[in-house]
């Protein structure tokens, strides 16, 4: 019943749900409504920023003044049992430099209403996506005298696993390009060529053959948390995870940032660059405000991909020659542009402050004209 | 000046506006108020308060550029 005041005041959507909570838990009546209304937009008002503030720089350093006091170290998690994760200063430029493979990726997955509550059916669930190679379910062993590959599958760990032999026999003949047999519970693997280094390159490929699970996903572990079961995994892979059965894809995250991008697309990968710097900047104790970062990953994902701050990236793609020269390879960039012929328009605020003149921030944006009509 | 947001003069607009009246009456310009006041920024600053700086700002409408609000402009 408050819409109608709201066209002569216009405010943000999420200022406007706040605004209405508040007054519809209080019951006000309309005409003090709009009193409040405009007394929040007269605030509102007078708290924006000024057009031709240096918003990047003051965004700049209001990152970077924390980032001097963030420590260098990557701790051992010891809080979510036993994962490694990246934190701190190595973790921020992971983040900004947009690294396709971080140095510890992980997924925290939540499984639907039927297999959370249930610790067998979350079992069953890690089971699935936890990479299980050949070394994990059986023993291999060369058989030098006969040139061939020996591998034991034990049946208990088979079980374990919910695997059978024949699925294992399957895997392996697929993937080794010699002749695979059964012998009495045990898969041979003959190598016909009489080569030393053919038989150890074949007996390593197997070990490490994954049989059952996602590749990249080496280790699940399972927590309560309240009164749901959460997996956690040491590796990433959104794209799978999500497809396997039971997985909440709806509350599935990962920190690799660029599989997000990949999966989910632009917007998302914004959040995600948006809620990782500010988790890492939290766990060390720092305050930064959410619309310093805000901009920053605006400004990486404006274009549509997710771009990085660095000379591959934002800095890299910027017009002038003299800012690209300024911010890294500085001979590279002014050979380069000497080659082609560029010029260099001087619009930025970079070249014009190398060549001495007003800037287009602050004071240098404003354009003064006479004001004709006398004074009162 | 009313109907543009921001409406009144932001501190950089004041600032050079101002700064380039100072710079007038340093150089010998007619100042437009009585005063004791000896320092050209001073002055300046004084007529400003006065409003009777005959200098404005020209503000470009694709600056200030704000997604809902067509009828301010």
């Amino acid at each position: 019943m408050y819409e109608e005041i709201f066209k002569d005041y216009p405010l943000p959507e999420e200022l406007k749900k706040e605004i209405v909570e508040e007054l519809e838990r209080r019951k006000v009546d309309k005409k003090t409504a709009k009193k409040i209304i405009e007394k929040c937009y007269e605030v509102y008002m007078k708290n924006l920023m000024e057009p031709g503030e240096a918003a990047g720089i003051v965004a700049a350093q209001s990152i970077g003044e924390p980032g001097t006091q963030m420590t260098m170290r990557t701790f051992h998690y010891a809080g979510v049992a036993e994962i490694n994760v990246t934190l701190g200063l190595p973790r921020l430029i992971e983040i900004l430099d947009v690294r396709k493979n971080p140095s510890t990726p992980m997924m925290t997955i939540r499984l639907l209403p039927e297999y959370a509550k249930d610790r067998e059916k979350a079992r069953e669930v890690a089971n699935r996506i936890e990479a299980t190679t050949v070394n994990d379910v059986a023993d291999i062993a060369t058989d030098l005298r006969n040139m061939r590959i020996i591998v034991t599958p034990d049946p208990k760990a088979l079980e374990k696993k919910d695997l059978k032999f024949a699925d294992v026999l399957k895997k392996v003949e697929k993937s080794v390009k010699e002749e695979v047999f059964e012998e009495d519970g045990k898969i041979i693997i003959q190598i016909k060529e009489p080569s030393y280094k053919k038989l150890m390159d074949t007996f390593d490929k197997v070990r490490k053959l994954v049989i059952a699970g996602i590749k990249e996903i080496k280790r699940v572990i399972i927590r309560k948390e309240g009164d749901e079961y959460v997996l956690y995994t040491e590796g990433s892979n959104l794209k799978k995870v999500m497809k396997v059965k039971g997985v909440d894809f709806t509350r599935t995250i990962t920190n690799n940032i660029y599989e997000i991008y990949e999966v989910l697309g632009i917007e998302a990968a914004r959040n995600a660059v948006i809620n990782e710097a500010l988790a890492t900047l939290e766990e060390q104790g720092l305050e930064v405000d959410v619309r310093h970062i805000m901009l920053v990953a605006d400004a990486m994902t404006a274009d549509g991909e997710l771009k990085q701050i660095g000379r591959h990236g934002v800095a890299g793609e910027k017009q002038s020659i003299l800012a690209r020269a300024a911010f890294e390879m500085t001979v590279n960039n002014l050979l380069e542009a000497s080659v082609r012929g560029e010029v260099d328009k001087l619009n930025g605020i970079t070249e014009n402050i190398i060549v001495g003149q007003p800037i287009k921030l602050g004071t240098g944006d404003v354009e003064l004209v006479l004001k004709l009509g006398g004074s009162k | 000046m009313k109907k543009l947001f921001p409406f009144e003069y932001t501190r950089f607009e004041k600032a050079r506006i101002i700064g380039a009246r100072a710079l007038q009456i340093a150089m010998g310009a007619p100042v437009l108020i009585e005063t004791d006041k000896t320092d050209p920024l001073e002055i300046a600053k004084e007529e400003f308060e006065r409003g009777v700086i005959p200098i404005t700002v020209k503000r470009r409408r694709s600056a200030f550029v704000w997604l809902q609000r067509y009828d301010l402009f």
